[in-house]
């Protein structure tokens, strides 16, 4: 399949800070592909290399097959941006703006254009700089729907937004765009699992993975062992156990490498007094939320054990 | 062409009021003028003094167009900001170029146009124009108000390109100010027996459009915001350093007396 957004090696460094290291990512056409991460993991930084907003300091991404250091003017015509901090033409009115941006695409769908005013209950007449937030997302999510891009970039397009405008964003998303490539960074990974396809985790600016989002859901399990008698954590557990702890006869670890009968193997064969040893399904935010956790204690482990090197010497 | 008639039409609705304003300005300066040229023809100073109080209020006209300019050219430029990275319009099929030639679209039709059409109006109303060759009388006023004006619209569009409000664009016209002062008066201080000739402000003038010229292209193609400033800070730094090392020397007859010898006893 081919990819809408490819990168190879993409790095941005703000002074002495790898905003962004190194990131290989490869979004296929058609995908609605969610970047997730915590805050500062450079999600905004990486989308905006892609849009040529600013240039990378190494490294090279390909959007839409074009270089993205190339892409300007005539290039945008594929392409819908919508970011929360993007500004917008705010003297203008609403309809005003829709007006303006209607002459830039050839391939802008009147119909669609009312079909997203009436959906997202657009005030036409009003200007933009007397709108609410959602609204003023709203009407950035109609400009950039309304010309049929290939791929729609969008920015933290959620967040500070109440449920009821996040849902209208997002149904008028996958409606209205169906045969689009979705590209989207986001914290509010309740949200996304509803609708993404693929998924990639960014920390501290390197991408950790990034993956198909049933593969993800299916790698990852809670498992919970009851022993027979209380036991202690063992010492040595394979690193794809990840957050392991320990209650009385209870065991608990998310399994990050998950596969049906292998697993069942080895967890019993791990535990052999297990009573009983079970793998329930993980949400999203439970399988980032312990990535994100087990890579802090391992960094902070790590960071521990170089301080104790530096007493010993 | 198409879009950069649409980018002009979308300015021109943005900006009606601005417009409005700068064009009433200009018309009421050039009817006090018509006023004092139907007092006296000749246009001698003591037309001046016959118009009044009219008179008095053209260099406060003056004043006041010269600020609407300056803010007409920086809300133009400025609708599609191009220091930061939270614009609308850099992820939309804007093409650099035809961008800018909307906004000198924009800045010849209300700036230029205006003024040249009352000088024109006027010129002839004076009949200035029946007394000297129709071709070089018109062209020499022209080109004379075309050197002035361009050297501030080009200064107030160079600021207005690397910041991203009016209060920063005023902020930056004040440190151009000071900036010009100190250029006049460092070369004067450092070596008061010198005074620039016709090579150094030459060269000084062209440096300054050029510099002002590559910063405004800059931001437009590559928005490098950082190096435009660069670029516009070099500029009085550079004329300074013409002035001081390029001076010729002040003719014996125009050296100032200095006041220990003005004051000395004979």
């Amino acid at each position: 399949m081919n990819s809408t957004i490819h990168t190879e090696n993409l790095s941005k460094r703000f002074g002495h800070t790898d905003a962004v290291d190194g990131v290989n990512l490869a979004v296929p056409e058609g995908a609605i592909y969610a970047l997730v991460g915590p805050n500062g993991a450079g999600k905004t930084t990486l989308i905006k290399m892609l849009m040529n907003i600013i240039r990378p300091t190494a490294g090279s991404a390909q959007v839409l097959g074009i270089d993205s250091r190339r892409l300007t003017g005539k290039a945008f015509n594929r392409i819908g941006y919508v970011s929360e901090n993007q500004e917008l033409p705010e003297g203008m009115t609403v309809g005003g703006m829709l007006d303006y941006f209607r002459a830039f695409y050839p391939t802008w769908d009147r119909a669609l254009e009312s079909q997203l005013v009436h959906q997202f209950d657009l005030p036409l007449a009003r200007r933009l700089k007397h709108l609410s937030r959602g609204m003023k997302m709203k009407a950035a999510f109609a400009s950039s729907l309304a010309y049929h891009p290939s791929l729609i970039v969008l920015d933290e397009p959620f967040s500070g937004l109440d449920p009821l405008v996040r849902d209208e964003l997002i149904e008028g998303l996958i409606e209205l765009a169906p045969e689009t490539t979705i590209f989207l960074s986001s914290h509010d990974l309740a949200e996304i699992e509803s609708f993404s396809s693929h998924v990639g985790y960014l920390e501290d600016g390197r991408l950790l993975f990034s993956e198909e989002m049933s593969v993800l859901s299916d790698r990852f399990r809670e498992v919970t062992v009851t022993l027979a008698i209380p036991a202690p954590l063992p010492l040595e557990l394979p690193a794809s156990w990840l957050q392991p702890q320990t209650e009385d006869c209870v065991l608990r670890f998310v399994h990050s490498d998950y596969n049906e009968e292998a697993s069942a193997r080895e967890v019993a064969e791990r535990f052999p007094s297990a009573r009983n040893i079970a793998y329930d399904p993980m949400s999203l935010r439970s399988i980032f939320l312990a990535i994100a956790k087990s890579n802090r204690n391992h960094s902070a482990s790590t960071q521990e054990q170089g301080s104790a090197k530096e007493v010993v010497a | 062409m198409k879009q950069i008639l649409h980018i002009f039409k979308k300015d021109v609705r943005l900006f009606c009021g601005e417009i409005v304003i700068v064009l009433s300005l200009v018309a009421a300066c050039a009817s006090i003028y018509y006023y004092l040229l139907a007092i006296d023809p000749q246009f001698r100073s003591s037309s001046f003094e016959a118009g009044g109080k009219l008179a008095r209020m053209i260099p406060l006209l003056i004043f006041f167009i010269t600020f609407a300019w300056i803010l007409l050219v920086c809300r133009v430029i400025q609708a599609e900001r191009l220091a930061g990275d939270t614009q609308f319009w850099i992820t939309r099929p804007y093409e650099w170029k035809k961008l800018l030639t909307a906004k000198l679209l924009f800045i010849v039709t209300f700036i230029y146009l205006p003024s040249i059409a009352a000088l024109f109006i006027l010129k002839i109303e004076s009949g200035l124009l029946l007394h000297t060759n129709l071709t070089r009388g018109l062209l020499g006023g022209i080109g004379d108000f075309l050197y002035g004006i361009t050297s501030f619209v080009l200064v107030a569009a160079a600021l207005a390109t690397v910041t991203s409000s009016i209060a920063r664009m005023m902020g930056g016209i004040l440190l151009a100010f000071i900036s010009m002062t100190a250029v006049m008066l460092i070369p004067y201080r450092m070596r008061p027996d010198t005074v620039a000739g016709p090579l150094s402000v030459g060269l000084c003038f062209v440096l300054f459009y050029l510099l002002c010229g590559a910063a405004i292209l800059l931001q437009y193609a590559r928005r490098k915001t950082r190096i435009s400033i660069a670029l516009l800070i070099a500029i009085p730094v550079l004329i300074c350093a013409i002035h001081l090392f390029t001076p010729e020397r002040r003719p014996p007859d125009r050296i100032q007396p200095s006041p220990s010898t003005v004051n000395k006893p004979t």
